[in-house]
């Protein structure tokens, strides 16, 4: 080895081994690998031999040598990316035959596509996208037209994406994403990638064109060199390259358009998105052509090739980057294949186009709802981090409104508050902070997600506190002037209001968050159902309150014009919303009542769990809520006393899931109008109607027959449990 | 050093002998190759019966890339026979090299005929 890399025969390289670490003074290095495997070989199974200073503990914190994930000096095929050039890893231009030169970029197009959607999905960047060693010397490209284009744009669409995503700090746990050290991210002119792209697509769309005119006889206007050799495959070459160079033109547009200010690019977005989802299926469409001409030369392993033709891409070497993608160890990647790719842009452009149709709802609820709505479809990390961009611009809703006057909105405040004093208040600024907090948290991953508004609600409760205090302190202040007086209560009680409301949904949200995440075992659903149940009634009363004060807010708005007896009728009439929650109080009180009742009558399989009591995992789950006393006074004997009595018997008397059913129908008709709240509505009559009909079977044949099993399924609703019945 | 035991002797005299004589290793320098090519020198921390070994204060020595060559032999006056490079060198710290990537191993020892 040592000799090849010698220009002139004459020199003779040699390598004297351990030149630099010749032996101290007067010793040598002596072989003794015989020997000591001898040695070794009579110690027994799990002996070590070790000194004093030395245990396995100490051991634990040694590098494994030779191990891919943790010895970043594993000898890889090239030291460097300038060696693998040199060694012609990626030749420019790929090769001298055009046709095979087109073929081979497709080929590195489409492994491209494959890297970046294995980076989204949560790999690191020099490891995937810039395994290819093309877009690691930009300028070396420059040559070749078409593969420039294309790895400039692929370049400056990286970095929007991260700048996306390290702006939105939705990343946390993603952290390995933004990661893009020693990466030229940068390269020189790649800011005005679309104008190249854009030549270049002219330049095949008139080759396109041209073979068009050629194949049926007509004259050409202009005389035009080919894209490649072959007459035959000029039409499907030309065709494969446009659908590829227009995505990713789109696909740049909406990332740019995406992040115009105050969502002022969102509708144009949506354009880009539909043409860039329509380029992805001629993407998808050209993979027959492709693999019709490059059968036989490639793996016919048609699921997992990460190309459409199947062929291995030129330019890629994985491990040239290995060493870049520290603080992480280098892993070996598993690529997605092709079709993956395809699939997972489908994906991110479907969710990215439900952001950009969202109307930027002025009303705090209406976020969340949104919010809420948008992660059930489990949208990835760059999906996310648009939401959360859009969500919150500058300390303000969509950078368009501050703070208080998103809290003035929601906690229905007076007119008069705009200009208050109040907003100056520090409490009222922390409160600001903590909804934009809370805005944030909600386009995390669920996980993430859980465990930072379990955290949050403690911070909620303390505000509440700090809140009333600040208010009293101002209330009496302003005992002086009466009129003024009245003002500061109503906007004292109003904005209490909505905290103690808020921080009741975030911890109903949290619980919900358990079951997506199947945090729960069915033993536990008692308890989870029955927390719910707590907060739940919490949350209704404050939310029935807060609307109380809403309309009385609007009744004396509107005194001034007209004394009306109508108004004092409404006011009796409980709010659909809250009608809504009542419903689903009915629907967890069943539940709770119902696993407890089979439970007390040993008619539920109880696996006795090892590890610990009840009472601890009554803890485990519910710590972050009972440290932030949501609600007051809740705890695991609270728990256990209203359950321990709970009978089929008595259920079958008092069927809550009738009312459950009942309430459903009746506030149905006032969301006529909210396609969402309908559909879940509708699920949770379905659950009540079928574990009603199950309460009674159980009533009517458990009593006769032992062997009656019951056992709960999530077949209707995502986190209300259907029970279903079974002899065995 | 007496490194052949004789058949006669019992297993466990055997393993005992073999502890001892593994133990007169410990904290010495071992420069141990592995499949890769790389070498790694460091005290001898421990070892097992899978020849696993935990080297202490370790470096990790490798061959100098063909660039680093071709670039030496170009620098190298004409009609010089040879050229010495330095190994690359890094250090590693604890590490253990796992028994089945070993090719050789080497110790450093005392050469009383160095003595000059």
């Amino acid at each position: 080895m040592a000799a090849k890399g010698a220009e002139e025969a004459a020199v003779d390289v040699a390598v004297p081994e351990g030149a630099s670490i010749a032996s101290g003074d007067n010793t040598v290095w002596t072989d003794v690998s015989l020997l000591l495997e001898a040695a070794c070989e009579d110690l027994r199974d799990g002996e070590l031999v070790h000194g004093d200073n030395f245990n396995l503990f100490a051991a634990m914190s040694a590098l494994e040598i030779m191990d891919p994930k943790m010895d970043s000096g594993m000898v890889c095929k090239y030291y460097s990316v300038d060696e693998a050039i040199e060694n012609g890893a990626a030749p420019v231009p790929i090769s001298f035959y055009k046709t095979v030169d087109v073929q081979c970029t497709i080929d590195i197009m489409d492994y491209l596509l494959a890297c970046e959607a294995t980076w989204h999905k949560g790999h690191s960047l020099a490891q995937t996208v810039f395994s290819c060693i093309y877009l690691l010397r930009p300028d070396r490209t420059s040559s070749h037209a078409l593969l420039h284009s294309y790895c400039r744009v692929i370049r400056a669409t990286c970095k929007a994406v991260i700048s996306v995503v390290s702006d939105a700090r939705t990343h946390e746990e993603e952290d390995l994403f933004t990661m893009a050290y020693g990466l030229p991210l940068d390269g020189d002119g790649d800011e005005k990638c679309l104008s190249l792209l854009n030549a270049v697509e002219e330049t095949i769309s008139r080759q396109l064109r041209a073979c068009k005119a050629h194949s049926s006889k007509r004259r050409v206007l202009e005389d035009i060199e080919p894209l490649q050799e072959n007459v035959d495959l000029e039409e499907g070459y030309c065709k494969a390259l446009l659908c590829r160079l227009r995505f990713r033109k789109h696909f740049y547009h909406v990332l740019t358009s995406m992040r115009r200010p105050q969502g002022r690019g969102l509708e144009l977005a949506r354009k880009h998105i539909a043409t860039s989802i329509s380029e992805l299926e001629c993407i998808r469409k050209s993979s027959e052509f492709l693999r019709s001409i490059a059968c036989g030369a490639c793996d016919d392993d048609t699921e997992d090739r990460t190309t459409a033709s199947g062929c291995q891409p030129i330019g890629f070497d994985a491990s040239l980057n290995c060493r870049l993608s520290a603080p992480t160890p280098p892993r070996t990647i598993k690529i997605l294949s092709w079709k993956m790719a395809i699939d997972y842009f489908v994906k991110l452009l479907h969710d990215l186009d439900i952001i950009c149709s969202y109307s930027l709802d002025p009303l705090l609820e209406g976020v969340l709802h949104f919010v809420v709505q948008f992660q059930k479809s489990q949208p990835d990390l760059v999906a996310r981090a648009h939401l959360q961009l859009l969500l919150v611009q500058d300390g303000k809703l969509y950078g368009r409104d501050s703070m208080f006057a998103v809290i003035n909105r929601v906690a229905a405040l007076p007119e008069v508050t705009k200009n208050h004093d109040i907003q100056n208040n520090e409490y009222i600024g922390q409160l600001g902070q903590l909804v934009i907090n809370m805005l944030k948290i909600l386009c995390t991953n669920s996980a993430w997600q859980r465990r930072k508004l379990g955290k949050t609600l403690q911070d909620w409760r303390v505000i509440y506190v700090q809140l009333e205090l600040a208010f009293r302190k101002d209330f009496g202040d302003v005992l002086s002037s009466p009129d003024d007086e009245n003002v500061c209560m109503k906007i004292f009680q109003h904005i209490l209001l909505w905290v103690e409301e808020q921080t009741y949904w975030i911890a109903s949200h949290f619980l919900i968050l358990g079951f997506e995440l199947e945090l729960y075992s069915p033993s536990e659903y008692c308890m989870v159902y029955w927390y719910m149940y707590v907060v739940l009634i919490k949350l209704a009363e404050k939310t029935h309150l807060k609307m109380a004060a809403r309309n009385d807010t609007n009744k004396r708005k509107g005194k001034k014009k007209r004394d009306s007896i109508k108004d004092v009728a409404r006011e009796y009439r409980i709010p659909p919303a809250v009608l809504f929650v009542q419903c689903q109080i009915c629907l967890v009180e069943g539940l709770t009542m119902m696993l407890a009742a089979l439970r007390n009558e040993n008619m539920i399989l109880q696996s006795p769990n090892p590890f610990n009591t009840e009472q601890e995992r009554f803890f485990q789950h519910f710590e972050l809520l009972q440290k932030a006393c949501v609600p007051d006074h809740i705890s695991y004997p609270a728990f256990h006393e209203s359950t321990t009595y709970a009978r089929i018997s008595t259920l079958v008397m008092y069927n809550y899931f009738k009312d459950a059913q009942r309430i459903a129908k009746e506030v149905k008709s006032s969301f006529s109008n909210d396609p969402d709240k309908l559909a879940e509505l509708r699920r949770i009559e379905q659950v009540a109607e079928h574990n009603s009909i199950a309460l009674n079977v159980i009533c009517q044949v458990g009593a006769l027959d032992p062997k009656l099993k019951v056992s709960f399924e999530f077949s209707h609703h995502p986190y209300f449990a259907t029970a279903v019945v079974k002899r065995s | 050093m007496s490194t052949n035991p004789t058949p006669a002797m019992g297993q466990e005299l055997e393993n005992t002998r073999a502890q001892d004589y593994l133990s007169s290793f410990l904290d010495k320098n071992l420069r141990i190759h592995v499949s890769d090519g790389r070498m790694f020198v460091g005290q001898m921390k421990c070892t097992d019966r899978e020849s696993n070994y935990v080297l202490g204060n370790a470096h990790e020595y490798r061959e100098p890339t063909p660039k680093q060559v071709k670039e030496a032999t170009e620098r190298a006056v004409k009609g010089h026979t040879s050229v010495i490079l330095d190994m690359n060198c890094r250090y590693v710290g604890l590490i253990v090299v796992p028994g089945e990537h070993i090719r050789k191993i080497e110790v450093e020892e005392f050469d009383p005929s160095l003595i000059s």
